[in-house]
C-alpha cells in the first residue's frame, strides 16, 4: 500500500477522522434558524389563537349565558334588557377561533410545501446539505421529525383549548354550536391534531416530488382538502351506528350523526320510509301496506364522539406515515442510497 | 495502490423515464491525487456526473465508485460545490460556517474555511442575501474545503470570480491539492481556466466520454500535422482535418511514426479539445489501466 | 422591438403563468358547471321529495333532500366570494414575487420592456381575465341563488352572498392582484409576500364584513305595539324598548346601494395599492 502519489508523506487527512466521529450532525438548531419567521409565525398564531380560545371560554362565556338568561327570563314581558352584544361577540369570537383551529393543518401543509423542501429542491440548498455531512434521509428525517413533534403538541394545544371553552358554554348558551355541528365536531377533538400532521408528510412530499415550492404549497393544501373531505365522507362509516327504533305514531327519532333511516317491517326488513309519521292520514295507510313495525334511524349518539374521532385520526395517522414513507423512498430513488441497493435496479 | 478517487463504470443517466439520456456510456478511472478538468460544451452532462459522484443523483444505468466505496457512503469525505452555489440566503456569512461546524462534527476544519471566507475581505455578520456572485462563491467554496474532503467536486467554481479572486482561490485549491493531497475535480467550459492548474483531463461531449486520461499523455497521443492535399492519412487515426488550397492541416493520432515529409507539431490542449468538439464523430479516447501500472511503478 | 413590445407582452404573461391561467378557467367553469347542474338536476330531485312530501294532508316539516340543493349552491357562493385569496395568494408568490426573488424580472427589464410597462402588462393582463371570469361568476350565481328561493335558508345579507351577487366579487379580486403585486415588490420573496398578501386580504375582507351595515343608513321602525318585519330584510337590531319595540335593518332594496359603497371601498383600496406598486417599482429602478 502506498499513498497517493502527490501526496506528501505526513498527517495526511487521517487526524481530521478518528475513525468514524460517532456525533451526529446538529442539524436541528439549524432547522429552527432557518424557519425562524416560520416558527415565530407560528407560535403568535398559537398564541394568539390560544389566548382567543380562554377569553371564549371563561368571560365570553359567561356574559354571553348571562345574556341568555336574563333574555330567557323576560321572555313575554313588556321590559326587557338584555346584553345583545355578549351574544354575538361570543358567537363571533368562537366562529373564528373555530376556523382559525381548522384551518391549522393547512397552513402545516402549506409550508411544509412551500417552504420546508420544495424551496430547497428549487433553489438547491438541499444539494449543499446533503455533501456538509448530512445524509439525505437524515436530512428528511429531521424535517420531518422536530415540526412533527412542535405542530402535534400546539394543534394539540388547540384542541384540548377549543374543547374547554366548548364545554364551558354547553347548555348555558342557547345558541351554542351542538356537539355535532360539522366544525366544532372537528375542532373539539384529535383530528385536525392528525390532520396537520398528514399535512405536513405530504408538504414534505410534493416538494420532494414538484422541486418547486409554490407549486408545492399549492398541491399540499389542496391535496389535504381532497383528503379531509374523503374522510369527512367516511367518518360515519368508520363505526358502527347504533339503530333507534321508534313507533310508527312518532316517526323517526335519536339524536346524533344520522347515518340512515327507514321503517322496519315485521320481516325485520329495511325499507326506505314512504313517509315520516303515522300521525298524518295518507301516511298511516302507506306504512300498513307495507307492513311496517316501526321506524328506524341509525345514529351515532355522542358517545360515539371518541371513537368516531379517535378512529378517523388512526386513519390519518396511517396515511401520514404511508406519505412519510413515500418521501424517503422518493428520496432514496433519486439519490444515491448507500451500498447495496442504492439506486433503481 | 490506493483507490482511485473516481472509478466510473458504464455510467449512464436519464431524467424521466422517457427523457434524453444526460450521460451515456461513461467509464472512466481518476487516480487519486489528481486535478481534473471536466471540459465541455454547456449541457454536455458535466454536472450530471458530478452529482452522481457525489451521491446526489442515483445513475440509471452502470455504476460509479468513488474513494473505494459507493457515492452516498463516500459522501462524508467528498466536498461538493453546485453549479448555482446555492446557500440559504437568509443566514450571515459566519451562521453559514458555523452551520458547516455543525452539519460535520469532528471533520470540520475551522482555519481553513475563516481563511478562504477572509482572503474575500467579507463581513462575517453580513446575510448571504446581500452577497455578490463571486462572494457567494467564496463561502460556498470555504463551506466545502471547511469538511476536510478528500475529493473535492467543483462545478464551474470559477464562473462567478474576477481574475483576481480566481487566482487567489485556485492558487487555495492547489494549496490544498499539495498539501493534503486532495483530489480535485472542476468542471469548466473554458479550457484556459485549466490549463495550468490541472493534470487530468476528462472531455465530455453529447452525454458521453470523449477523451480521459493524463493531459500530458493525450497530448503526446494527437500531433498537428500539415501535408500537401489528396495526402492520405491512413493508418493514423484523424481527429480532424481541413484543406486549404493545397495544403492539408489535420489533427491525428499517430499510429506508429509519422512520414518525414510531413509537417509536425505538439497540439496545444485547447486545440485538442476544440478539434474533438467540433467532431462527434471522432472516436473517443481513453488510455486505460496501462497508465495505472506505471503510476504504481513510478 | 419596441414597437412590438406592447403586443408580445400580454401574450408572454399569459404563456408564462398558463398553470394559473387553466386553473382559473377550470374553477369559473366548474362552478358554473356544478351551478347549471344544482339547478337543472338536482333541483328536481328535491322536488320530487317535496310532491311526496305535500301529497300527504300534514306535510312534512323538514325535507332532509332540501340539503342536496341548499349547501352545495352555499358552496359556490363561498368560493365565489373568497376566490379572491387564492388571486392574493397567486399576484404575491407566483406572478410578481418569484420574479423578483428570481431575477427574472430583471431579465424582462432588460429584454426591451421598462419596468412601468413589465408591472402594466403584469397587473392588466391577469386584471382582464380575473375581470371576465369574475363577471361570468357573478352572473351565473345571480341566477343560480334566485332560481330556487324556495329551497335555500339563507338570505341576500349572509356575508358570501352579499359578495358574490355582485361586483364586489370582481372589485376584491382586482383588490387582491394590486395588494400582492404591492407586497411582492416591498418583499421580492414569493413565499412571505404570498402570505402576507393573504393575510392582508383576508383582513380588509373582515374589516369590510364587519362594518358593511353601517355603509348605508339602515332603516328604524318603531312601534307601540309588536310587528313583524319582513322575511327579507337584514334584522340589525331588535327589541323592546321602553315605551315600545323597535327594530333597525336594512331591507333588501339597500342591497345594490350597501353592495356598490363597499365595492367602490374596495376598488379604492385596489387603485391605491395599485399606485403605491407602481411607486415603489419606480423608486427601486430609477
Amino acid at each position: 500500500m502506498t499513498t497517493a502519489p502527490t501526496a506528501p508523506a505526513g498527517p495526511v487527512t487521517t487526524t481530521a477522522r478518528p475513525d468514524r466521529p460517532a456525533r451526529a450532525p446538529r442539524q436541528l438548531r439549524w432547522l429552527l434558524r432557518l424557519h425562524r419567521p416560520a416558527v415565530l409565525a407560528w407560535t403568535a398564531f398559537v398564541l394568539v389563537a390560544g389566548a382567543a380560545l380562554l377569553w371564549l371560554g371563561g368571560p365570553l362565556t359567561d356574559a354571553s349565558a348571562a345574556a341568555w338568561k336574563d333574555y330567557n327570563a323576560c321572555a313575554f314581558s313588556e321590559r326587557c334588557s338584555y346584553d345583545q352584544d355578549a351574544i354575538v361577540r361570543y358567537k363571533d369570537v368562537y366562529t373564528y377561533t373555530t376556523s382559525a383551529v381548522l384551518v391549522a393543518p393547512f397552513l402545516v401543509a402549506a409550508w411544509a410545501g412551500g417552504s420546508l423542501t420544495g424551496r430547497e429542491l428549487e433553489s438547491g440548498t438541499a444539494r449543499l446539505a446533503w455533501t456538509q455531512g448530512v445524509t439525505p434521509a437524515r436530512w428528511l428525517a429531521g424535517r420531518l421529525a422536530l415540526p412533527a413533534v412542535l405542530v402535534a403538541a400546539s394543534t394539540g394545544l388547540l384542541v384540548w383549548l377549543h374543547r374547554l371553552a366548548w364545554t364551558a358554554g354547553e347548555g348555558r348558551i342557547d345558541t351554542a354550536k351542538p356537539w355535532d355541528d360539522a366544525a366544532t365536531f372537528y375542532a373539539n377533538g384529535t383530528v385536525p391534531v392528525a390532520l396537520a400532521l398528514a399535512g405536513l408528510c405530504l408538504g414534505a412530499l410534493e416538494g420532494l416530488l414538484l422541486r418547486r415550492s409554490l407549486a408545492a404549497l399549492t398541491t399540499a393544501a389542496v391535496v389535504l382538502g381532497g383528503l379531509w373531505a374523503t374522510v369527512h365522507t367516511a367518518l360515519p362509516h368508520l363505526w358502527p351506528t347504533v339503530t333507534v327504533v321508534s313507533s310508527l305514531r312518532n316517526g323517526p327519532s335519536g339524536a346524533g350523526i344520522a347515518v340512515g333511516e327507514g321503517v322496519l317491517t315485521s320481516g325485520g326488513d329495511r325499507l326506505s320510509a314512504p313517509c315520516s309519521s303515522g300521525m298524518i292520514p295518507g301516511c298511516r295507510t302507506e306504512l300498513a301496506d307495507l307492513g311496517a313495525t316501526g321506524f328506524y334511524r341509525d345514529v351515532h349518539p355522542v358517545a360515539h364522539y371518541w371513537p368516531l374521532q379517535l378512529t378517523a385520526s388512526a386513519v390519518l395517522l396511517v396515511v401520514a406515515a404511508l406519505l412519510a414513507l413515500t418521501a424517503f423512498r422518493v428520496l432514496r430513488l433519486r439519490t444515491a442510497g448507500p451500498a447495496g441497493k442504492g439506486g433503481p435496479a | 495502490m490506493t483507490d482511485p478517487a473516481i472509478e466510473a463504470t458504464a455510467l449512464g443517466k436519464r431524467f424521466g423515464r422517457r427523457g434524453a439520456w444526460a450521460l451515456r456510456d461513461c467509464s472512466f478511472r481518476l487516480p487519486a491525487g489528481r486535478v481534473c478538468a471536466v471540459v465541455g460544451p454547456n449541457g454536455a452532462g458535466k454536472s450530471t456526473l458530478l452529482a452522481l459522484a457525489a451521491g446526489l443523483l442515483a445513475a440509471t444505468e452502470g455504476s460509479v465508485a468513488v474513494l473505494g466505496t459507493d457515492p452516498a457512503s463516500a459522501r462524508p469525505r467528498v466536498g461538493f460545490v453546485d453549479q448555482d452555489k446555492p446557500l440559504y440566503p437568509q443566514l450571515t456569512v459566519a451562521e453559514t460556517l458555523r452551520m458547516g461546524a455543525d452539519l460535520n462534527p469532528g471533520r470540520w476544519d475551522a482555519d481553513t474555511a475563516g481563511r478562504v471566507v477572509a482572503g474575500g475581505d467579507l463581513d462575517p455578520g453580513k446575510r448571504i442575501r446581500s452577497l455578490s456572485g463571486g462572494q457567494r462563491t467564496r463561502v460556498a467554496l470555504a463551506l466545502a474545503l471547511g469538511k476536510r474532503p478528500e475529493l473535492l467536486l467543483l462545478d464551474e467554481p470559477m464562473a462567478d470570480l474576477d481574475p483576481l479572486a480566481r487566482h487567489e482561490l485556485m492558487g487555495v485549491l492547489m494549496g490544498q491539492a499539495a498539501g493534503h493531497g486532495t483530489t480535485i475535480v472542476m468542471s469548466s467550459h473554458v479550457v484556459a481556466e485549466l490549463e495550468d492548474s490541472c493534470d487530468h483531463l476528462l472531455l465530455i461531449g453529447g452525454g458521453r466520454i470523449r477523451l480521459a486520461g493524463e493531459i500530458d499523455d493525450l497530448l503526446a497521443a494527437h500531433a498537428r500535422v500539415s501535408a500537401p492535399a489528396e495526402t492520405d492519412l491512413a493508418p493514423h487515426e484523424v481527429v480532424e482535418s481541413r484543406t486549404t488550397g493545397r495544403q492539408l492541416s489535420a489533427l491525428v493520432r499517430p499510429a506508429g511514426p509519422l512520414p518525414g515529409d510531413w509537417r509536425t507539431a505538439a497540439p496545444s490542449l485547447e486545440e485538442l479539445v476544440l478539434s474533438h468538439l467540433r467532431n462527434p464523430e471522432a472516436p473517443a479516447l481513453a488510455p486505460t489501466p496501462a497508465h495505472d501500472t506505471t503510476e504504481a511503478a513510478a | 422591438m419596441s414597437t412590438t413590445a406592447p403586443v408580445r407582452l400580454p401574450r408572454t404573461v399569459l404563456r408564462l403563468h398558463r398553470t394559473a391561467l387553466i386553473v382559473w378557467g377550470a374553477f369559473v367553469a366548474g362552478l358554473t358547471g356544478w351551478l347549471v347542474w344544482l339547478n337543472e338536476v338536482t333541483v328536481d330531485a328535491v322536488r320530487a321529495a317535496q310532491a311526496r312530501c305535500s301529497s300527504t294532508s300534514w306535510g312534512c316539516i323538514d325535507v332532509i333532500e332540501f340539503l342536496d340543493y341548499s349547501e352545495p349552491t352555499g358552496y359556490v357562493g363561498a368560493l365565489t366570494c373568497y376566490s379572491f385569496l387564492a388571486v392574493a395568494a397567486f399576484t404575491g408568490g407566483s406572478l410578481i414575487g418569484r420574479e423578483l426573488e428570481s431575477g427574472t424580472a430583471r431579465l424582462a427589464w432588460t429584454q426591451g420592456v421598462t419596468p412601468a410597462r413589465w408591472l402594466a402588462a403584469k397587473l392588466a393582463v391577469p386584471a382582464l381575465v380575473l375581470t371576465a371570469g369574475g363577471t361570468a361568476l357573478v352572473l351565473v350565481f345571480r341566477w343560480g341563488w334566485a332560481a330556487n328561493r324556495d329551497l335555500m335558508g339563507d338570505n341576500w345579507a349572509f356575508a358570501d352572498v352579499f359578495v358574490a351577487r355582485g361586483p364586489a366579487t370582481v372589485a376584491y379580486a382586482l383588490c387582491a392582484l394590486a395588494v400582492g403585486a404591492l407586497t411582492a415588490l416591498l418583499l421580492r420573496r414569493a413565499l412571505p409576500a404570498l402570505a402576507v398578501s393573504v393575510a392582508a386580504m383576508w383582513l380588509l375582507n373582515a374589516v369590510l364584513e364587519r362594518h358593511r351595515a353601517r355603509l348605508w343608513p339602515a332603516e328604524t321602525r318603531t312601534s307601540p305595539k309588536p310587528f313583524e318585519l319582513p322575511y327579507d330584510v337584514w334584522r340589525l337590531e331588535w327589541g323592546r324598548t321602553g315605551t315600545g319595540h323597535r327594530a333597525t335593518y336594512h331591507p333588501a332594496s339597500h342591497f345594490w346601494p350597501l353592495h356598490l359603497v363597499e365595492t367602490g371601498i374596495v376598488l379604492a383600496v385596489a387603485a391605491l395599492a395599485t399606485a403605491a406598486a407602481f411607486a415603489v417599482l419606480r423608486r427601486r429602478t430609477a
